[in-house]
């Protein structure tokens, strides 16, 4: 209880700064869980020879690491204003568990099913759905271009085929489909409010487990762009400003060539090329973060231009304490705030450069889903412009107004500073 | 100030062919060749070898990378048809960067790429230029109201918003206007292209009537793109000012109000943002790949990403040297105009 108060202590002297925290975690933990969130493979089914988890069967270590890592990322804005004891206490042995359990789980074989294909096979045998029981590549030709269920403008007939109605921009004009909508095992009932809650696409695939496993590869982009730019820019940063002489130079001139680039054509003809093999998701990741890491290697190069001649770090040199270790203990702790506001920061601008080539049509391949990918998929279908996008918007408000508040926190002229 | 501007010329040259080199390599180490698609044959469904192997020399594709280079820098044309100290036939000597000749496009040799440079500027520039006056128009009296006004409700529902808008995707913006005021929603405006079918028939007036028309929805989609950032800019800038001494002096010799903001603290507020405006023209040559996608027009940003889908080398290299060369010219011009504004960069 006294745990709990320090916690909501914590919240209410900022609450800007932790509502930032818990909607980016949020966002990644629904990432993360995205198998559980949106699958048409079902999470349990009582099979013959004893309970089989098919949702899990085809993903492999890491990704079934990151799916277990999901309630520790929903929960960061818990732990991270909790005392220290309770987060040593707690959050080891609860790491350790999850290293166990994927360990457990990754012994087994692992299985692809075509999408689709367990729920046409499932029979009577029970099991349980995710929230969200479709695939982020399931299709049913029976219902294309579905506006979401709840709208008037979605019903379905006495036949069972959906009426067509002009609403939210859609054209109308195309043919009804054939056969009345196909409603497979574990699914809602064709005519039911939430069968597709954001409509389907040309394919009748359900908008939104696409908008989740979209969401999933959008912010994995973002994350690992912004780390990469940070590893990258402490490295030549930090060489730049403790070094000096001409080996700042050369980065500072680096920096500068840089900047030119012409960033977005850049990723474009990088990833238009194809990444032979590794996910595309990497590929920009990559290109981002290489044309990226300069804001970060130019705030820690006057950091460290700073802190070299700092008198703390002339007392370590003084103990004679080697170099690295004043660089990594002494240093680099004090030059870290404003790399990790412009980090956030970037997170956010490489979550909208990767879906300004998404949509254009260069980033990830189709069925692999991403936010801006999906906004191209129906630019004439209101419903598939405004959900992604919306996703999208509130993802990257989500990384600035976390670097906004981060910003703030290290920003001696405002009072009441400590989180 | 001529020693700063001789050691920031200097650099210039290096620069642009550090990013000449590295789009080069860019361009031809990915893999996909235009001799592919230039002798395809859609009848056989494959490329005849010995076309491709014609189409490859001729344009020195079958070359060392090296050599491909110094054939783009020019001045010396090194193809078959190049100058004859390099084994050409002397057709045509000179060519290239330095000769100031940009060649034609790899699959459509009629066509010269300054030509159709100048006809894709012709479209990116006036739409930018409008877009930036907009932008610009907005963004100084809003961001001077909210640095005046800091700290009150109406301010800060002002800077949320804003806030909002500079986190929006372009695209999607651009999307929800098409939406909005397109066939699909009101209806008011047309969202494809910069003229109607059959606009080369109307008068003079209904033409220009009819262009502007088009171009409200685009110039819109790119102006809110930059609004936010630089009202941004001009609120922080103008807060600055707001604190410095000469204001509190302004105003002890009773001053108005009017006159203290108007001409004492916003003139000196704008400088700085002066030199945002000068970063202006890499967008100006640039275009914006986006916007020109979603409302069809045929600007510079849609001619670098057609060549680069088509991989038309010369095209590519073409258009990101010219976008390089005006990005490095903004960014100096931008230094120069701040070390101009503000004598201690000038002195120090």
């Amino acid at each position: 209880m006294a745990e709990l108060r320090t916690v909501l202590q914590c919240w209410r002297r900022r609450p800007l700064f932790w509502a930032a925290l818990a909607l980016v975690c949020a966002l990644h933990a629904l990432g993360a869980a995205a198998p559980l969130v949106a699958n048409d493979a079902p999470l349990w089914l009582a099979a013959p020879g004893g309970a089989r988890f098919p949702a899990l069967e085809p993903l492999n270590a890491c990704e079934r690491f990151v799916l277990l890592l999901a309630p520790w990322i929903l929960c960061t804005p818990l732990w991270a204003a909790s005392s220290w004891r309770t987060r040593i206490g707690f959050g080891w042995p609860a790491f350790a568990l999850v290293l166990a359990l994927v360990w457990q789980l990754s012994a087994g074989a692992r299985t692809f099913v075509p999408a689709g294909e367990w729920k046409r096979q499932l029979g009577a045998q029970s099991a349980l759905f995710a929230p969200i029981p479709f695939g982020h590549s399931e299709t049913n030709s029976s219902e294309p271009w579905r506006p979401p269920t709840w709208l008037a403008a979605s019903e379905i007939d006495e036949q069972g085929h959906y009426v067509e109605r002009n609403v939210m921009g859609h054209p109308g004009g195309l043919e009804l489909p054939p056969s009345p909508v196909e409603v497979r095992a574990g699914e809602p009932a064709r005519n039911a409010a939430l069968r597709h809650p954001l409509g389907t696409d040309a394919l009748g695939r359900d908008l939104a487990a696409r908008v989740v496993w979209g969401a999933r590869n959008s912010l994995a982009v973002g994350l690992a762009s912004a780390l990469f730019a940070l590893v990258l820019g402490t490295l030549l940063g930090s060489l730049a400003g403790w070094r000096g002489a001409r080996t700042d130079l050369v980065v500072s001139r680096a920096i500068e060539l840089v900047l030119c680039f012409p960033v977005l054509f850049l990723v474009l003809l990088v990833v238009s090329v194809g990444s032979g093999g590794v996910s595309a998701v990497w590929t920009i990741s990559g290109v981002l973060g290489l044309t990226g890491w300069t804001g970060v290697a130019r705030l820690l190069r006057a950091e460290f231009l700073r802190l070299r001649e700092a008198e703390f770090v002339l007392a370590a040199r003084g103990l004679g304490f080697s170099e690295w270790r004043i660089v990594l203990r002494h240093a680099l702790p004090n030059a870290l705030a404003p790399v990790i506001v412009a980090t956030s920061f970037f997170a956010g601008t490489a979550m909208l450069a990767e879906s300004a080539i998404s949509y254009l049509g260069a980033g990830l391949v189709e069925p692999e889903a991403s936010l801006g990918g999906l906004v191209r998929g129906g630019t004439e279908h209101a419903w598939m412009v405004i959900f992604p996008g919306a996703v999208l918007a509130l993802a990257v408000i989500a990384w600035n107004l976390l670097g906004e508040e981060l910003r703030d926190l290290n920003d001696p002229r405002i009072p009441g500073r400590r989180a | 100030m001529a020693a700063y501007l001789r050691r920031r010329l200097a650099w210039l040259l290096p620069s642009f062919l550090g990013i000449t080199l590295v789009v080069f390599l860019a361009v031809h180490l990915a893999p996909g060749d235009p001799a592919l698609r230039e002798s395809f044959d859609p009848d056989a469904g494959s490329a005849d070898a010995a076309d491709i192997e014609r189409f490859r020399a001729e344009h020195l594709l079958d070359r060392p990378l090296a050599v491909q280079y110094l054939h783009f820098l020019g001045p010396f044309d090194l193809s078959p048809r190049g100058h004859r100290w390099f084994g050409g036939s002397g057709e045509h000597a000179f060519g290239g960067l330095l000769a100031l000749d940009l060649g034609s496009e790899i699959h459509r040799p009629h066509v010269r790429i300054v030509d159709e440079l100048g006809r894709r500027l012709a479209v990116t520039a006036p739409l930018t230029l409008a877009a930036a006056l907009l932008a610009w128009g907005i963004a100084i009296p809003l961001g001077a109201w909210s640095a005046v006004r800091r700290g009150q409700k109406r301010e800060r529902a002002l800077a949320l918003g804003l806030f909002a808008l500079h986190s929006l995707p372009g695209f999607w913006l651009a999307l929800l206007l098409v939406l909005a005021f397109g066939a699909a929603g009101l209806g008011w405006l047309p969202v494809l292209g910069l003229h109607s079918a059959g606009a080369e028939d109307l008068g003079w007036f209904e033409w220009l009537l009819d262009l502007l028309l088009h171009s409200i929805l685009p110039v819109l989609a790119l102006a809110l793109g930059s609004l936010a950032y630089l009202t941004r800019q001009v609120r922080a800038s103008m807060l600055e000012v707001l604190a410095q001494e000469y204001v509190i002096t302004a105003r002890s010799k009773g001053l108005s109000e009017r006159v203290v903001i108007g001409r004492h603290a916003l003139r000196n507020a704008l400088l700085p943002a002066i030199t945002l405006a000068a970063l202006i023209l890499p967008a100006l040559v640039g275009g914006s790949v986006i916007v020109e996608t979603i409302f069809g027009l045929p600007g510079m940003g849609r001619y670098a990403y057609e060549a680069l889908l088509e991989r038309d080398y010369a095209v590519i290299q073409a258009v990101t040297a010219l976008s390089a060369l005006v990005t490095l010219l903004a960014l100096l011009a931008a230094d120069v105009l701040y070390a101009l504004a503000d004598p201690r960069i000038r002195h120090g």
